[in-house]
């Protein structure tokens, strides 16, 4: 029980992780396509016994903190280009707040949606 | 409105000796006698209640109007509510919807689903390659696009739901929430759908309008660049914020119901569950102890409700910039 306790603890932190650390080289090079490819991969990584049936709560999870790199430097891209850059610290941090906030919505929802059309029966949550 | 009209969001059924009404907006059921519900729904707003049937006495007919206000099954104006700070009134109630119209629904909302994205891009790509020079109605645009933009995502959220089979749509309206914010609202129904894409599509269908006319105005602000480049451009910038604004994940909003059906079941559902996971310690304890799911979900929780402050965020923003241009 402890063995098969600790494999899991190892594979969640893994499907963290990995992505977290492949988007910050995808965040290097700018590259979005690196930032599909790294979610395609939690998809298929979704296969595993311990996510099936819960595939869109734990890809909600895992891309929660896998594009957290990504989102700051495409919030900072999109403050600076479509913004003007103006007022004190309260207004750099609520602006970038509101932005992040859209962001992960949009990512979210692809994501979501993109789990739900590939794992159609999935457990109630509640 | 002349008189009492039938509010159409209550349903009836009938019962043995009695009538069970359903209030679809409060989400709420009550039983009423049989002659008194079939009278109530006979009260069209033109018609005079006492001209009805003439042979109910008039003490009846009171005593039936003042219990059936009391129930929240007939109203009195266009005025659906009236509270500290709120106040919404309705501008369309429909009469019949036919199968033709619903033919012409569906066409609608798979054009909203296929069109949105590429005409953004298109749109984003054109502006980008032929920017405007002009800036000359661009406020003219702001308020016409935020008028606009208010509406036809209410038309869509409706369009959504009537061309599914079971959605039921009631009414569109407009108003005032905490005391400055216009707003739009359509009441519609989605309980009977089963299909949780449909569902989905339903939520997104505001913001797939709002991008998808943020795209054609950049397009028109691109091509006539000289002229109308600004009014166009204030039409898309606000269709823009509306529409990426109603994704996040804030109480209320569309965003929210999306990623509550994607993780749950209901729309709602998730999203009250939790707050229970954040601010009960029992409740959150309890879920923890279902294993690594129950990790899953309380994260999950807390991401939602950490969420909430995006909001308050964008009116700290907002009231800021204004304080800044002022100093």
């Amino acid at each position: 029980m402890k063995k098969k306790n600790k494999a899991y603890s190892s594979l969640f932190i893994a499907t963290i992780t990995i992505p977290t650390i492949s988007s910050i080289f995808a965040v290097r090079y700018l590259s979005l396509i690196s930032l599909i490819i790294i979610m395609a991969g939690v998809l298929l990584m979704l296969r595993l016994p311990i996510f099936k049936h819960r595939e869109n709560l734990w890809m909600f999870v895992i891309a929660t903190f896998a594009t957290i790199p990504v989102n700051i430097i495409l919030v900072k891209h999109i403050s600076e280009s479509f913004f003007f850059d103006y007022g004190g610290i309260a207004i750099y941090i609520s602006k970038g707040f509101v932005i992040y906030a859209v962001l992960f919505a949009v990512e979210q929802i692809a994501l979501g949606i993109i789990t739900r059309f590939f794992y159609r029966k999935q457990y109630k949550l509640f | 409105m002349r008189y009492p009209k039938w509010n159409n969001y209550c349903a009836i059924k009938r019962k043995d000796n009695a009538v069970e009404v359903t209030n679809n907006l409060l989400d709420e059921s009550f039983l009423l006698p049989t002659d008194m519900v079939l009278w109530g729904k006979q009260l069209d707003g033109k018609t005079n209640p006492f001209s009805i049937d003439p042979t109910i006495n008039r003490v009846t007919i009171r005593n039936w109007l003042k219990t059936l206000d009391a129930f929240d099954c007939i109203r009195r104006s266009r005025v659906l509510m009236k509270a500290k700070g709120t106040f919404l009134y309705s501008i369309y109630i429909p009469k019949k919807i036919t199968v033709n119209m619903c033919v012409f629904f569906w066409l609608y909302n798979k054009a909203l689903q296929l069109l949105f994205l590429p005409m953004l891009i298109l749109g984003i790509y054109y502006f980008s390659t032929h920017p405007a020079y002009s800036s000359g109605g661009l406020y003219l645009g702001f308020i016409f696009g935020l008028a606009l933009s208010m509406l036809l995502h209410e038309i869509s959220h409706a369009c959504a739901t009537l061309a599914c089979p079971k959605g039921r749509f009631f009414e569109i309206g407009i108003g005032i929430s905490n005391f400055i914010m216009p707003i739009a609202y359509a009441l519609i129904d989605e309980k009977c759908i089963k299909s949780k894409f449909q569902k989905i599509q339903i939520n997104l269908a505001g913001i797939e309008s709002n991008l998808l006319l943020c795209g054609l105005s950049l397009l028109l602000a691109g091509l006539f660049p000289e002229t109308f480049s600004g009014f166009f451009l204030g039409i898309a910038i606000q269709n823009g914020f509306l529409g990426l604004l109603n994704l996040v994940f804030c109480n209320g909003i569309d965003g929210a119901n999306v990623i509550s059906l994607l993780l749950g079941d209901n729309t709602n559902e998730f999203i009250n569950k939790s707050r229970g996971f954040v601010f009960s310690k029992k409740k959150r304890q309890k879920e923890l102890n279902k294993g690594i799911t129950g990790y899953a979900i309380v994260t999950a929780a807390f991401v939602f409700q950490f969420l909430q402050l995006t909001l308050p965020a964008l009116y700290i923003w907002n009231v800021l910039s204004i304080i800044e241009v002022f100093e």
